[in-house]
């Protein structure tokens, strides 16, 4: 468990002070993938820097697994490091050495005898998918390799956290969705605390239990991924909503639209398909979809649809109002009588 | 008449040549044992890094600054009273290897500093990240990504070396500076001039040769 306590971090940069951090609380569970999302210069980074230590609070507690990182030794300090993995958007890879030689330089580092180095980095090429690649060097290496290396040196000695510091922020989409799968997957398999910081909410939606939302130096929401998408508080965290679920109908298409047109959302319990077959059928109006988008988070459906309401006007209005209680977001577009 | 007078001068030049190579092995000796350490010195000690201290760091660097301000020869006859104090004597080529070293350690230095400061600062957060310890940082992460950068720096100081050892002859340094000096400048002898020209100019070209094939092997990236 990782616990940060009245967190302030300030920076002096031209004689005036900056937080970077200012009064964060947060408690990240044992074996979660913990997102935590936000602009660059929203403070993510460094928050996810003080949990190896690299830096430190200007105030406030850090915990990790019950220690307190403010009074640990350097020697202490080199010990939890080996606890805690971390990988980086630019990969951070010994270009004058081999696969092999990256990851043993992690074992090196935690004082493993050197007669188990080759059954250590065998099975550590094994599991990110690196097998037959130890001699190579890193320049020779795909961006989506050279973040299999890290994560190989970063689990080289069985840490329980792996810090991801937008990790995948450098990939190809298709590139992307592979190191996150394998990411899914150690977190599944290892029961390893996965904490990513990034700038894209897909990443967020693709992987991650719970996510943080930052904005200058604080942190604005925190809720369950699903939570996030589905009833975001936070304008912060609507707009990164919104922007994953951005869909816009044709000017030319709406005005040719005869009766109500709506964008409704809908959460997993109710789908808009179902919500709407029954209007459908209750209130005997048309329905025609314009336009849609059903997404899955942690494999609860969710999404938005843009939809044409025609029939008698009252029939309509009463449509509308009964969906409006059903699904918690509607909103008229267009009203042609 | 020239080829007759290159064969009576060959022992010359041969003791040259070994007069040099002794002087400037001894110095370059002395640059990669104590230089490349300092250089790393005052890399780690620099802001932001893990050995960060700015005491140790501002007096390398001024000290630095003091021996590369000084022209070689001046340093030369400067250090003196340091050479009849290490060598008991202050002619000869081991008496000018002392010169050398001083003028060498800190010019392979800041070479190795400039060489490190290339490696990315994320490389060394990252050896930091997987709880590594500085000494194990400095093996395993500075020296290896430097090595290119320190085997151009070899080169560079190799060949300043041999440069400056050509003013060891002030000095009654001996050596192929001298032997052009002594023979090209004060007797009008240009077979001798040229001879010794000659050689400097391929050695030099050799040495540059092997450095930049060693640095380019050496770089995996």
């Amino acid at each position: 468990m990782i616990e940060f306590a009245q967190i302030t971090k300030q920076f002096v940069r031209d004689r005036t002070p900056i937080f970077a951090l200012n009064d964060v609380n947060l408690t990240i569970e044992q074996g979660e993938i913990f997102g935590i999302i936000g602009e660059s210069g929203a403070g993510k980074s460094t928050l996810l820097r003080l949990i190896n230590g690299l830096e430190t609070p200007t105030s406030g507690t850090v915990t990790v697994d019950g220690t307190n990182l403010s009074r640990v030794s350097k020697t202490s300090l080199r010990r939890l490091r080996l606890r805690v993995g971390m990988i980086f958007q630019h990969f951070q890879l010994i270009q004058s050495r081999t696969v092999a030689d990256n990851i043993a330089f992690a074992l090196k580092a935690a004082g493993v005898k050197r007669s188990e180095f080759p059954k250590r980095i065998q099975e550590l090429t094994a599991l990110v998918g690196l097998e037959g690649f130890e001699t190579t060097y890193p320049s020779q290496l795909s961006g989506g390799q050279k973040q299999r290396v890290g994560i190989a040196r970063a689990l080289a000695n069985n840490p329980s956290v792996l810090l991801c510091d937008e990790a995948t922020s450098a990939l190809d989409p298709v590139t992307t969705l592979q190191i996150l799968d394998l990411l899914k997957d150690l977190n599944a398999r290892l029961g390893l605390t996965i904490i990513l910081i990034t700038h894209e909410i897909d990443v967020v939606k693709q992987i991650c239990h719970r996510v943080a939302v930052m904005a200058h130096g604080e942190v604005v929401e925190v809720a369950s991924t699903y939570a996030i998408f589905s009833q975001a508080q936070h304008p912060v965290t609507k707009h990164y909503v919104d922007t994953a679920l951005q869909i816009e109908l044709p000017e030319r298409i709406l005005r040719a639209t005869p009766g109500k047109v709506i964008r409704l959302q809908f959460t997993g319990e109710k789908t808009g398909e179902s919500t709407l077959s029954e209007a459908i059928k209750q209130f005997d109006i048309a329905v025609s979809i314009l336009h849609g988008k059903v997404d899955y988070i942690q494999d609860v459906a969710f999404g938005v649809l843009i939809v044409s309401l025609t029939g008698p006007t009252l029939q309509v209005n009463r449509a509308l109002t009964w969906l409006e209680a059903q699904l918690h977001a509607i909103e008229v577009i267009q009203d042609v009588a | 008449m020239s080829l007759e007078r290159f064969t009576t001068m060959l022992p010359d030049l041969t003791k040259a040549l070994g007069e040099t190579a002794f002087m400037v092995g001894i110095s370059l000796a002395f640059a990669i044992l104590i230089g490349i350490p300092l250089g790393i010195l005052l890399f780690i000690t620099d802001r932001g890094l893990f050995f960060q201290n700015i005491i140790i760091r501002s007096t390398l660097d001024f000290a630095i600054n003091i021996v590369r301000s000084l022209p070689f020869i001046i340093l030369l006859v400067a250090l003196i009273p340091l050479t009849q104090f290490i060598t008991k004597t202050t002619i000869g080529p081991a008496a000018a290897s002392v010169s050398l070293s001083v003028a060498a350690i800190p010019f392979l230095a800041r070479l190795v500093e400039t060489s490190l400061r290339e490696i990315p600062p994320g490389l060394i957060e990252a050896a930091e990240a997987c709880g590594a310890k500085p000494l194990r940082i400095i093996i395993s992460v500075l020296l290896p990504e430097a090595l290119p950068g320190i085997i151009q720096g070899l080169t560079l100081t190799l060949i300043s070396l041999i440069g400056f050892s050509a003013m060891a002859g002030i000095v009654g340094g001996g050596g192929i500076g001298d032997l052009a000096i002594r023979f090209g400048y004060y007797r009008y002898d240009n077979v001798v001039m040229i001879m010794t020209i000659v050689v400097l100019v391929v050695i030099i070209q050799v040495i540059q040769a092997l450095g930049n094939r060693f640095a380019r092997v050496a770089d995996k990236r």
